[in-house]
């Protein structure tokens, strides 16, 4: 087990303005010797309360899509590796930053980076290996955070499998993309409830095509629209579901998945509005 | 959660638009106090309505006072719900980061057709409306607590500490040295051995802690407090206990003891906490 460490802020913040003159270092995976001329007696590398066996935690992808990307079960290990971890701990850039540039490292590269070049690459090293940006959809871009925040947020220790939500997250990148990059898939109990309805319905949430992709923008649309005007996450668990059911049947009728669209029976009209004559 | 300028599908009391407003002769008020200390943000709720069709719906139970607080930088996003318009929650400093922001609403508790609230601007006419479950009916200025963390969350302060296995004999009392860039901590070889041991379980850490993080930062703190440094002003630790002392801003008058608890982030309450844990998952 070795320590954890993360980096000073000061040091974060020089890799991150240097990223595109040091490309090329993270793309032949020298990015370290780089990192060792920041560090110094006057900042130096921070010792966290954390250990960890880097070797055994994280697999690199052996796919471009679904389950091969491995993304489900490297979340659930990082997630045990690190389950003291706070939510303020996990909001904190310097220590995805560190794991990203030193233990990490080549999984980083292995999964987000491959042959990446150019603009491209300058893009993506400073999306992956930094959090990008203050709030959330940061931290859901950088490798190791939206990991181990994936599999917080769908952790449920009252479960037979705690790790069941986490692994319908992260069976497809949309669902990741559409609700946790969302305001509404903050609320554990939105996500979780938007996550078991998708798995009631493999029919439309487990396909290999597009049509998946659209339904889950869709569904997200959905939400945002109705969170302009109430909240959700105040619904009783049924209203919630019977609002993703018409939401869904919604959906299908845009895409044209179904011939009789649901207008008729949808009691889920954004406005709501009848005037007597 | 911002509230970006928008139309709603039904009078919202509270709402504006083009400087109109959805209901007017009646107001909602909301007073939100927010209060902190070391481990958690306490919210005092005081909320206040005088529209009657309002007053009704929340006296029948078919809508609620609600507090939407939400920290973009922690995926934290909760509803606090009460029927009554006074009440406190507490949130976990553990939780929250930086900018949190609070939505005071009244929300429906339930579908309520044919819904008109009295006041409503005259160009809603006679018109009725579906309302769903958890749609807004008032809503009050959002607003945003700026919780700061005045402590390094990641950095280990046992990082200013080393703890070594030591030439005493066993029983001998644990020996510390002030004068490296670390405070040194020797123990007989028994202890050190069954620290070790003890190292693996995330309930016997916060023991250990106590028993001897705890004193070992007592005595550290005094040092740093007194207003002679002894000469050790220059050395890493600490430097490093200075600035965290001063970033707790606890006043002059802190004693050692509370000070170091403050630094460990109430050392005492967590081991307690482990053990009883501990101790239900034995029964």
């Amino acid at each position: 087990m070795s320590v954890v460490h993360c980096f000073p802020k000061k040091v974060c913040i020089t890799l991150q303005r240097c990223v595109a003159e040091n490309a090329s270092f993270y793309r032949d995976g020298t990015i370290e010797s780089k990192v060792d001329q920041l560090l110094n007696d006057a900042t130096p590398l921070i010792e966290t309360q954390f250990k960890l066996d880097a070797v055994r935690v994280l697999d690199p992808p052996t796919g471009n899509s679904g389950d091969s990307l491995g993304d489900a079960e490297n979340a659930i290990r990082l997630h045990r590796a690190f389950s003291t971890l706070t939510p303020l701990q996990a909001s904190d850039e310097r220590l995805w930053v560190w794991l990203c540039h030193i233990p990490f490292r080549d999984y980083v590269l292995q999964r987000h980076v491959g042959d990446l070049s150019g603009e491209k690459l300058v893009k993506k090293i400073r999306s992956r290996f930094f959090v990008d940006g203050r709030d959330s959809r940061a931290l859901m871009r950088n490798a190791l955070a939206r990991l181990w925040w994936g599999a917080s947020l769908t952790f449920d220790e009252r479960a037979g499998d705690p790790y069941e939500l986490t692994r319908i997250l992260f069976f497809r990148q949309e669902t990741v993309k559409n609700l946790l990059e969302n305001n509404f898939g903050r609320s554990r109990r939105v996500l979780t409830t938007v996550l078991r309805f998708f798995d009631q319905k493999p029919e439309f949430f487990r396909d290999s095509g597009g049509t998946t992709k659209k339904v889950v923008i869709g569904l997200a649309k959905e939400c945002n629209a109705r969170g302009g005007f109430g909240l959700l996450d105040t619904m009783s668990d049924r209203r919630l579901q019977q609002f993703l059911e018409a939401s869904l049947v919604r959906v299908l009728g845009a895409l044209g998945v179904y011939d009789d669209d649901a207008s008729a029976d949808d009691d889920d009209e954004p406005i709501n509005f009848s005037s007597p004559q | 959660m911002r509230i970006n300028e928008r139309c709603y599908p039904h009078p919202v009391l509270g709402h504006a638009s083009d400087g109109q407003e959805d209901v007017s002769g009646s107001m909602f008020q909301a007073s939100i106090e927010v209060g902190f200390d070391q481990t958690a943000v306490f919210f005092d709720v005081h909320m206040r309505v005088n529209n009657p069709t309002i007053q009704k719906l929340l006296s029948e139970q078919k809508a609620e006072f609600v507090v939407h607080v939400e920290c973009g930088q922690t995926f934290y996003r909760r509803a606090e719900r009460s029927a009554e318009g006074s009440w406190r929650f507490v949130v976990s400093k553990d939780l929250v980061n930086g900018g949190v922001e609070v939505l005071p609403v009244i929300c429906a508790r339930g579908r309520i057709d044919g819904y008109q609230v009295e006041g409503a601007h005259a160009d809603f006419g006679d018109a009725s409306f579906a309302i769903e479950e958890g749609d807004f009916l008032a809503i009050g200025d959002p607003f945003e607590v700026d919780v700061d963390v005045t402590f390094d969350v990641l950095q280990k302060v046992s990082s200013i500490m080393e703890l070594q296995r030591g030439e005493q004999p066993d029983g001998h009392p644990m020996e510390v040295d002030f004068n490296g860039d670390r405070i040194i901590v020797r123990v007989s070889s028994t202890d050190f051995a069954n620290f070790r041991l003890c190292e693996n379980n995330v309930a016997m850490q916060e023991v250990a802690v106590c028993m001897l993080s705890l004193p070992v930062l007592i005595e550290a703190v005094q040092k740093v407090v007194a207003t002679d440094d002894e000469g050790l002003g220059a050395l890493r630790w600490y430097k490093v206990l200075r600035a965290k002392i001063d970033d707790l801003g606890l006043g002059a008058g802190a004693e050692s003891l509370e000070i170091a608890q403050h630094i460990l982030e109430s050392p005492l309450r967590r081991a307690f906490a482990m053990l009883a844990q501990q101790l239900e998952n034995l029964e």
